[in-house]
């Protein structure tokens, strides 16, 4: 569903995306653990074509995603790590506009407001205006809309950061029916526990490279959390004492 | 389809509920309506000045039809020469405002409103007694609060403060990347955006526009569509400015920065500029110089006529002339003066002319200009039609030169019969509709020029949309 | 809270401003900016100035000559053949041209009439000229407030200026020092573009050196800085009452869009609905009608003449107006200039206690901008306001009646009777006459100065009312 072929991307000088080869089935999460500058952020752009590669291709079901960015957009959703909304307007009328931004038909208001249930939206928030949401209300919008959309495949950059831990729990939960339905999933976190409980598979990433992929279910989460200092403090040691 | 639709709804639910719609709106009922009255006022002096020429004019004829009629007998008829020549006709021009006059004053205070027509005068001299005016300086140097000043200027900021987060707030807060991440061009969304903005901003406010003309002016449908049709092209080039600066503003901040630095440019700046240049290119002749060049030149042929006195021309066959010899004496002076002083204006004439022709090129340098220039046509208040009554008037003078000279040829004085059948009238024709509405049509196509060239600018940003998402 | 260090944060705070101001680029490019455009019409006002006067000279000379060369002519027809008097450009006209677009440069003088002044720069525009009067005076009144807006509007409102604010609270800062040191910092940076300007000022006026004009350029920048400073005081106080940067942009936006541009608009206009005006037609129509009828309508011009011919007759024992010494028609031509010119000068009293009665209306404004107390100000200080337009009118005036009442006195005293082509060297007649229009003496604008300065020091002493209750709104918020 979600595929990379030797995608590199260099901004000047600097590489940012060094030969990246991914595949992602349908039904599958990926987890890509990284610090900041890693490249998952720039894999993530290049998958939604706001990026175009220095070399290789990014496919979305087959798609080439640099031929056609709209094509590919149209089976992914797109889960930043600050949902941000229209103040002005509800959490229905805010799911109204992006989904019918993304071409769903038929929104009624029944079903618009059954799938921000299904997402986990109190029924007495639906109708209150966005500016008094927090962020996990957002979050569950943006899932709204992917329910709504039957994405084939989610882009998660850092979707947990700032959520109470019940929250966290909620989302990911929610992240398990997609799977379940059949999304393929990229998640880019810096969550390893979490990582470790939703992913089927876990990328270390540093430098614009992946360095490793681990099935998830090969590692505890020790074991995993070990792996990913042992990668960074390559890079520590590096550094002078 | 479908995007458009739900964008523009979406659009108009977030303006009326931003609470900024409603009171724009008002803002610019409010702005409109003061400037009509203020039209309206200045309208009304002008017509009353107007009339009161005229009235004038209707009072000298009156009384001396009077004086042909009670008191002037055979014997003492060489005193009431101002009722009996022709060659004394004291007649009026005049420039009425037109039914859109309160659009604007335009160049109406610039240019005589009114001509003193008689037979012996000076034709240089017909527009002197209407050619100052008593308005308080001070006004005229804060400018006229006229519909002009609020289309020109203040529309451009009305429509810029409701457009000018277009796309700038959605980058600022970090919505951007998640609203392209869906599945539709970053262009149409943004042409959607402008659209809602167009509907529900700019087109209510060219109707309230219309509603305040209609209800102040004496103006017809067609003009009335008019100034609609150009109000509404300038109203889409601001709000393609906005679009532009949407595409490069990553702020709210920073869009209100540039919109205004925009307006600043065309609407001030620019423009200026472009009369600098009409300055240094073209620039006025000199009207002192002028003046004393008319008045050496009166100096000139009075010493000419000194040495060459002129005979006199007597109609055949009349010993006594009812009419003396002195006034067609005049007449040839008049005549051979005319001459003069056509020729002495001649270089200053030409200067002008590359002047106007200038003014008129560098409407092209904003489509403020434009605008100003379109709306002052419709007013009726441009300078080619003040300009187009000067030449008619000074038609209308040699036309009742002419009238006096046959007058003088048949030795033919004035009668009763003369008064009541209706002595000459100035009646304004104008120039052509046809040359009016080119040159409107012109203002038109710089303004929409201006948005293209904007929208071809936004259209090549666009190719490359992946900053939209930085 | 107040940490243990002794030292006062102000001189802290001044210094942490100031480096801030001068390293924001946006707001280095927009200050050059405005300097930039103040240099290029300074500079181009003062070529201008020097094309026009070079122009006036030789119109002056022209003139002159024109007229001499009516050699042997009828004094009365000379009368009506009139002069013509040119304007002197005000030197500091160049910084501020005032209401000279508007007024004419040029008066017609001639027997019987007094004329306005024509040939005004508006006059034979077309639509562009409506965009024309882009003049330093503009750039300092309106730009560098605009300028001042853009500078200071996040100075409390924006998320980095916040929290700066904080640090300087957490060194022991109270909110008055905050507020205080932002508005040295920033008051710095308008007296630093006001000496910019000031030296551009002289450069510009270098001709026309000397004690008067060097006090009229410090006491007109003395109140361009006051006019800053009040922009500066109130834009400073919306930035610290706004929730965020964008209400402060807005806010002061609003501020500059009513006080810069707004009110200088509509209060003439609301002032002249006040005070109308006549037109010209009406005015002319006003002095022909009290020249014909008398004062009061009922005292016909015939019966007026009537008396003062049997007068004349009386005073030289005489029975016919050709027995007296004297020429009647050149009496009578003296007796009628007199009176017509005191029925003139009545009406035009009349008309400019109106435009004063406005211009004192316009002054009421400044209650809502302190451009409405700038205004005049610097147009009295540039000598290109109304009142330096009267005193050159009144100097024509003079001339005028001096030159017309020396050609009626010839035909009094050497046309003799029945001499119907009297010819007279009108040249000579007049040749002492000679008209040297002087500006209003300095300490003459001083009077007129002292309230516009009174209003503007008003604003900056609100606008510190202002900054002070907007600090406490800091303190609250912290």
């Amino acid at each position: 569903m979600l595929h990379t072929q030797a995608l590199t991307k260099y901004f000047g000088a600097h590489c940012a995306l060094d030969n990246l080869d991914l595949h992602i089935a349908p039904g599958q999460i990926f987890c890509m653990l990284g610090a900041n500058g890693a490249g998952k952020t720039t894999t993530i752009k290049l998958l939604l074509g706001f990026l175009t590669p220095t070399s290789g291709q990014a496919f979305v079901d087959g798609i080439d995603v640099a031929l056609d960015p709209l094509g590919a957009r149209q089976r992914i959703l797109y889960l930043p790590e600050q949902v941000a909304l229209y103040g002005e307007l509800t959490g229905l009328e805010n799911l109204d506009y992006f989904a019918g931004l993304a071409g769903v038909p038929e929104r009624s208001q029944v079903r618009l407001r059954g799938w921000l249930e299904q997402a986990g939206m109190p029924a007495a928030a639906i109708d209150r205006r966005a500016s008094g949401y927090s962020k996990g209300m957002r979050q569950k919008v943006a899932i709204a809309l992917s329910i709504a959309r039957a994405a084939r495949a989610l882009l998660l950059d850092e979707p947990t950061s700032g959520l109470d831990p019940q929250a966290s729990a909620e989302f990911h939960r929610l992240l398990l029916c997609q799977r379940d339905a059949g999304a393929a999933v990229l998640m880019a976190t810096h969550d390893l526990f979490r990582a470790r409980e939703v992913a089927t598979t876990i990328g270390l990433m540093r430098d614009g490279r992946l360095l490793r992929t681990i099935p998830a279910g090969d590692v505890t989460a020790r074991e995993l959390e070990q792996l990913y200092l042992e990668e960074m403090a390559l890079v520590t040691n590096a550094l002078p004492a | 389809m479908s995007t458009l639709l739900i964008t523009i709804r979406t659009e108009a639910r977030r303006m009326l509920r931003g609470g900024w719609l409603l009171p724009l709106w008002f803002a610019f009922f409010v702005l409109c309506a003061g400037a009509a009255w203020n039209g309206m006022a200045w309208v009304e002096g002008r017509q009353t000045a107007v009339a009161s020429i005229l009235e004038d004019e209707a009072d000298t004829h009156a009384m001396r039809r009077k004086q042909l009629a009670e008191e002037v007998t055979a014997d003492n008829r060489q005193r009431y020469g101002g009722a009996l020549y022709a060659t004394a006709f004291s007649l009026r021009a005049t420039l009425a405002p037109g039914a859109l006059a309160i659009l604007t004053v335009g160049q109406a205070e610039g240019y005589p409103m009114a001509a003193n027509i008689s037979p012996f005068a000076a034709s240089n001299t017909i527009f002197d007694q209407h050619t100052a005016g008593m308005e308080n300086p001070s006004v005229l140097a804060a400018g006229r609060f006229d519909l002009a000043f609020v289309l020109v200027w203040l529309l451009p900021l009305l429509v810029l403060a409701g457009s000018f987060d277009l796309f700038a707030t959605e980058r600022e807060r970090g919505m951007a990347p998640w609203l392209l991440s869906q599945p539709v061009s970053p262009a149409r969304l943004l042409v959607s955006k402008a659209l809602a903005r167009a509907l529900f901003l700019i087109l209510p406010l060219v109707a309230i526009l219309v509603g305040v003309l209609w209800m102040t002016s004496t103006a017809g449908p067609g003009a009335l569509l008019s100034v609609a049709g150009l109000v509404l092209l300038y109203g889409l080039f601001w709000l393609a400015l906005a679009l532009l600066v949407n595409l490069f503003a990553t702020t709210a901040a920073q869009a209100a920065l540039g919109c205004l630095a925009g307006w600043l440019a065309l609407a001030v700046l620019l423009p200026a500029l472009a009369l600098g240049v009409a300055d240094l290119a073209a620039p006025p002749s000199n009207p002192n110089e002028r003046a004393n060049a008319l008045r050496a030149e009166a100096m000139r042929a009075r010493a000419e006529m000194k040495l060459q006195p002129t005979a006199a021309v007597i109609a055949p066959g009349n010993v006594a002339p009812n009419i003396p010899d002195s006034l067609r004496r005049r007449a040839v002076e008049v005549a051979r003066a005319e001459i003069l002083i056509q020729e002495a204006l001649q270089p200053y004439r030409v200067q002008d002319r590359a002047r106007q022709a200038w003014l008129n090129a560098l409407r092209t340098a904003s489509p403020a200009i434009a605008l100003q220039d379109g709306l002052e046509r419709l007013a009726d208040a441009d300078a080619a039609r003040a300009r187009h009554f000067q030449v008619e008037a000074h038609g209308f003078l040699l036309q009742v030169r002419a009238i006096a000279n046959q007058y003088l040829a048949q030795d033919r004085l004035l009668t009763v019969a003369d008064y009541d059948r209706g002595l000459p009238r100035f009646v304004f024709r104008g120039l052509p509709a046809r040359d009016e509405l080119f040159e409107l049509l012109f203002d038109a196509a710089v303004i929409a020029f201006g948005a293209a060239l904007l929208l071809a600018f936004a259209y090549l940003r666009l190719r490359h949309p992946i900053h939209l998402t930085e | 809270m107040a940490s243990g260090s002794m030292t006062p944060p102000l001189g802290l705070i001044v210094r942490q401003q100031w480096t801030s101001l001068l390293r924001e680029r946006r707001l280095q490019i927009l200050g050059l900016l405005v300097l930039a455009l103040c240099a290029l019409t300074l500079f181009d006002a003062g070529r201008d100035a020097a094309r026009l006067e070079r122009a006036r000279l030789h119109d002056t000379q022209v003139e002159q000559q024109v007229w001499q060369t009516q050699g042997e002519a009828n004094p009365h027809g000379a009368a009506h053949f009139g002069r013509y008097a040119y304007k002197p450009h005000a030197p500091l006209a160049v910084i501020d041209p005032g209401l000279q677009r508007h007024l004419g440069s040029t008066v017609k003088l001639e027997g019987h009439l007094q004329n306005t002044s024509r040939f005004k720069a508006t006059d034979g525009g077309a639509a562009l000229n409506r965009f024309g009067g882009f003049s330093p005076a503009f750039a300092l009144q309106v730009l560098v407030p605009l300028l001042i807006v853009f500078a200071t509007f996040g100075a409390f409102a924006g998320e980095r200026a916040r929290q700066m604010m904080w640090q300087e609270i957490g060194l022991g800062a109270t909110p008055r020092q905050l507020m205080l040191g932002r508005a040295t910092a920033y008051g710095a940076a308008v007296l630093l573009l006001l000496g910019t300007v000031a030296v551009l000022a002289l450069l510009a006026t270098l001709p026309a050196f000397s004690p008067a004009h060097l006090a009229a350029l410090g006491l007109m920048l003395l109140g361009y800085g006051l006019y800053w400073l009040a922009f500066l005081c109130v834009t400073l106080a919306i930035s610290a009452w706004a929730a965020n940067s964008r209400s402060a942009l807005f806010g002061a936006l609003g501020f500059w869009m009513v006080a810069a541009v707004l009110v200088p608009m509509v209060a003439p206009a609301l002032a002249e609905a006040r005070h109308p005006t006549p037109s010209a037609t009406v005015f002319e129509a006003g002095v022909v009608q009290e020249v014909m009828k008398g004062p009061d309508g009922h005292s016909p011009r015939d019966e007026r003449f009537a008396a003062f011919k049997a007068a004349t007759l009386a005073q030289y024992g005489v029975k016919e107006v050709d027995d007296l010494p004297i020429n009647y028609n050149g009496l009578l031509f003296e007796h009628g200039e007199k009176l017509t010119s005191a029925i003139y000068n009545r009406h035009f009293d009349r008309l400019y206690d109106d435009y004063a009665a406005q211009v004192r209306l316009t002054l009421a404004a400044s209650a809502v901008s302190p451009l409405m107390a700038l205004r005049p100000l610097s147009a009295l200080l540039a000598q290109t306001d109304m009142a330096a337009h009267r005193h050159f009118l009144k100097q024509a005036e003079a001339y005028r009646y001096q030159t017309v009442q020396a050609l009626n006195r010839d035909i009094k005293l050497n046309r003799k009777p029945g001499h119907t082509d009297y010819a007279s060297d009108v040249s000579a007649i007049t040749a002492a006459i000679r008209f040297t229009p002087r500006p209003r003496p300095f300490d003459a604008l001083l009077p007129d100065a002292w309230v516009p300065f009174a209003l503007l020091l008003a604003w900056v002493a609100g606008g510190a009312v202002l900054m002070r209750l907007a600090a406490r709104r800091v303190e609250g918020s912290a």
